[in-house]
């Protein structure tokens, strides 16, 4: 896909003249791009609203679409070295294990349930009369 | 470097590229390994909200009934659309529109800008309805996870005003754009985490 961006002749003859330039790749159409971000977005808010539909499944499809569109055609990976990818993929693998890792770890099994803790007693009762507190522990 | 053919067009090259490890800019290369590690950071804090999710659903209605979804799927599109402007800026630099380059980097730091300032409001909001960091686990999780993605994105609005001061006088180019690139892997991968951050906290 060409963008819009090329320049015309007379920018072309001050491109020579003033700094060679150098184009690594052709450029996607960045605002279909974006459109097509703003697409999911909407049908990813969408969703929520419809909780017959399964939920988690579509949701985590619909972010795994963004992602991977805003790191192919924004930070240019379809088009750069495989070897950034890698480093990208590496970071990705090894937070994707360790969120699912540890939630098996401590979601697996069922605890008890959480409650919250009470607040002490006050630190200085007040004595019935003719009692004194004991602090020797008798 | 090699001058340019009589035969100008927008997409000409010089001389034949270098190919194998060797074209690889090493600042581009540190750029990924250190977006490699800022992945399993931001992973740690998505993990440890999730751990604590049945602590947070226990004590607390659920996240969605208190976090405004609409507004924050506008900031998430506030953040796509700073996304397309800095990669508008990065192709318009490449092609030696110096002035249009610097104009996109300043558009897309305001847009960065409106987004914290989208933050703010939606941080003061919820300090009104009771959460905070000291008011449970869920106020922990969730405003340490966003206020680190907050803090990426004030860092990176800084560093896109340093680019475009510097494309504006002339730094930046068609012959050395390396500048507004890495800053722009940068910019889209803290778009990246709020794409996961909005899923998986906001909406899942």
């Amino acid at each position: 896909m060409e963008s819009a961006f090329a320049p015309s002749p007379s920018e072309t003859q001050a491109i020579t003249a003033e700094h060679p330039v150098f184009v690594e790749h052709k450029h996607p159409n960045y605002v279909g791009v974006f459109a097509l971000l703003t697409l999911f977005t909407i049908i990813e808010v969408s969703i929520t609203y419809f909780p017959s539909l399964p939920q988690v499944p579509l949701l985590l499809l619909f972010a795994l679409l963004k992602g991977s569109t805003i790191a192919l055609f924004y930070m240019h990976l379809r088009y750069d070295s495989r070897l950034f990818s890698g480093f990208f993929l590496v970071g990705l693998i090894l937070a994707a294990s360790m969120l699912l890792t540890l939630m098996a770890l401590f979601l697996a099994h069922p605890r008890l349930p959480y409650v919250q803790a009470e607040q002490p007693a006050a630190a200085t009762a007040t004595p019935a009369a003719g009692t004194t507190l004991s602090t020797s522990g008798r | 470097m090699a001058a340019l053919t009589a035969d100008h067009s927008a997409h000409a090259l010089q001389e034949a590229p270098p190919t194998g490890l060797e074209s690889l800019d090493i600042r581009k290369l540190g750029m990924w390994v250190f977006l490699g590690s800022e992945c399993v950071f931001f992973g740690a804090l998505i993990t440890t909200f999730y751990v604590y999710r049945p602590e947070i659903l226990a004590n607390h209605p659920e996240p969605r009934e208190v976090l405004d979804i609409p507004f924050t799927a506008f900031l998430a599109f506030i953040l796509l659309m700073s996304s397309l402007t800095m990669v508008l800026a990065l192709a318009s630099i490449q092609l030696n529109r110096r002035r249009a380059g610097a104009y996109w980097l300043l558009a897309t730091a305001f847009l960065g800008t409106c987004f914290l300032a989208g933050q703010t409001y939606e941080f003061t909001h919820l300090a009104h309805e009771g959460v905070t960091l000291s008011s449970g686990v869920f106020g922990q999780c969730f405003l340490i996870l966003t206020g680190f993605h907050g803090t990426h994105v004030f860092v990176g609005v800084l560093w896109l005003l340093a680019c475009f001061a510097r494309t504006l006088r002339g730094g930046f180019h068609g012959g050395n754009f390396i500048g507004p690139e890495i800053a722009g892997l940068y910019w889209h991968f803290v778009d990246v985490v709020w794409v996961a951050i909005f899923t998986l906290i906001y909406l899942i």
